[in-house]
């Protein structure tokens, strides 16, 4: 009898082109699809973990690309684990990553051409089984900016919308503190007309702006939460009612002002640009890190908010490796391949994780 | 919990020297014209308060008038020190019959345009820019802001 599903479409790292099959709960059957894709010099070590389940663990790189240290790293940090049961890949991955460090440095994936990209880059990928998810490290800050789609189209194109990436970034995390900010204490940043547009948003509205921007972003993230946990029928009928008719409603009741609606808005879709659940929560925690900051200096917390952003992604540890890479330390031939794409770059892999530069050599 | 501490201390201290106050924009009265008369026995200070409010069918814009007899200049100062919800920096004209450097810096204004009147009278006066417009214009301009800041509103103080 077959306990596992069949190999299905990608339902959460969706891609306009490129291959539609996911991993499943099968390490055997994942390790094939990775076998069947890179059938030369592909590496595999297994072995079990859990003192009840006792799951097969695989940790797979491509011998000849990858860096022997890493794997070496990885091993031993799998070995120091002493758990009951591994349920799924994320246990391995809480377990490996530090609990201090707020930005992921693992990515969880379901997709077996961003392993094969990450293997080829020089990347190793832990397979878990029952887990439909692999994991890939080390992942570097400005992975999280990148889709396996960004590979499938021209560089000028993918340019474009890496900067958008970067810009909804900023845009998710600063725009609720900077709207605090400049309506609350630092009137003098804003344009005459703009200031009298705002001020006409915020008539009638009884409650401080700051409580009214946390009010909008619990509501929101309730929404979000309800939407993800019903089905989809009932999910699309509570989005419908709670993004529009309360929204609306509260507009007109003059509990909240129109514009806040719009600055929470733009600032949690623009948050969904990133396909990594983890990066969308660290997003989320500075988003209301930089509110507070911006609802009790104004602008110049904000101004603090981006510098402690700034040393804590440097502080980030990755396996060793700078999280911040290739900004810090810079790398102008990585760059090419960071917030825009040159096709240029091709030729080359990451020099910070591979000793073997060239591409298509051994 | 040193850290904690700290960290709150140092935001205290940041938030009373350095940040400017907490006010919300509902609170806030926008003037965007002054106008400052020196006559022999003080001055007369007129505000114009733009008061923006949002209905169906769009923004809607209505003006609020303060008016203020004051012997010195410095005393409208200290009262505008007290009155702090009164936002000044947005001012876009300034109509006076005094040099108004003085009255400029000391409030912080640096207004789009700046009329001068050469007498102390209500209208019909010759009017001289200091931004180098046409001052036919300009004359226009000012007599509309004199009229409208002498038709005070009798419900604003």
């Amino acid at each position: 009898m077959n306990l596992f599903r069949n190999i299905s479409t990608v339902s959460g790292e969706v891609s306009v082109t490129g291959p539609k099959d996911a991993f499943i709960e099968n390490i055997d059957t994942n390790i094939g699809i990775l076998k069947k894709r890179i059938p030369k010099s592909l590496k595999v070590d297994s072995f079990c973990k859990g003192r009840f389940t006792n799951t097969s663990i695989s940790i797979i790189s491509v011998e000849g690309v990858v860096d022997p240290k890493l794997v070496s790293l990885v091993q031993n940090q799998l070995s120091k684990i002493t758990i009951d049961g591994i349920i799924d890949s994320s246990y391995l991955k809480h377990c490996l990553e530090k609990n201090e460090q707020l930005f992921p440095t693992i990515t969880l994936t379901e997709r077996p051409d961003r392993c094969e990209m990450a293997l080829l880059e020089g990347k190793v990928v832990v397979l878990v089984d029952h887990s439909p998810y692999a994991l890939i490290l080390p992942s570097f800050f400005i992975d999280y900016f990148h889709t396996v789609d960004d590979y499938y189209q021209k560089g000028i194109h993918v340019s474009f919308i890496r900067l958008i990436r970067f810009l909804a970034f900023f845009i998710s995390i600063l725009t609720p503190a900077v709207y605090i900010a400049i309506t609350t204490r630092n009137y003098d940043f804003v344009p005459f007309d703009l200031l009298l547009v705002l001020k006409a948003g915020r008539t009638f509205v009884p409650f401080p702006a700051y409580l009214e921007a946390i009010f909008m972003i619990i509501c929101f993230e309730i929404l979000k939460e309800s939407d993800l946990r019903m089905s989809v029928t009932n999910g699309s009928a509570v989005s419908i009612l709670g993004g529009l008719i309360l929204g609306d409603a509260a507009v007109a009741a003059g509990i909240v002002s129109p514009i806040m609606i719009i600055v929470i808005a733009i600032s949690s879709i623009s948050s969904f640009v990133f396909s990594s659940v983890e990066f969308i929560q660290v997003v989320r925690f500075y988003k209301i890190l930089f509110l507070i900051l911006g609802s009790f200096l104004g602008l110049l917390g904000v101004v603090f908010g981006i510098v402690y952003l700034l040393l804590q992604l440097l502080r980030t540890d990755c396996f060793g490796y700078p999280y911040l890479t290739p900004f810090y330390p810079f790398d102008a031939y990585e760059i090419k391949d960071s917030f825009i794409r040159d096709d240029s770059n091709r030729k080359y892999r990451n020099k910070v994780l591979t000793k073997n530069h060239y591409r298509g050599r051994l | 919990m040193k850290r904690v501490l700290f960290l709150f201390l140092f935001v205290l201290l940041l938030q009373y020297f350095f940040v400017p106050e907490y006010r919300e924009l509902n609170n806030l009265v926008v003037i965007d014209k002054i106008r400052v008369l020196k006559k022999e026995e003080g001055y007369t200070i007129s505000l114009r308060e733009v008061v923006p409010k949002r209905e169906n069918n769009g923004i809607q814009y209505s003006y609020e008038y303060y008016h203020y007899q004051v012997a010195r200049l410095e005393d409208f100062y200290q009262d505008m020190r007290q009155k702090k919800r009164f936002y000044f920096r947005k001012v876009k004209s300034l109509s006076s019959n005094m040099n108004t450097d003085e009255f400029r810096y000391r409030l912080n204004l640096h207004p789009k345009t700046i009329y001068h009147y050469s007498t102390t009278g209500v209208s019909g006066v010759s009017v001289t820019s200091s931004t180098g417009c046409d001052v036919s214009s300009v004359g226009t301009s000012a007599s509309t802001v004199l009229s409208e800041s002498v038709q005070l509103n009798p419900n604003s103080s």
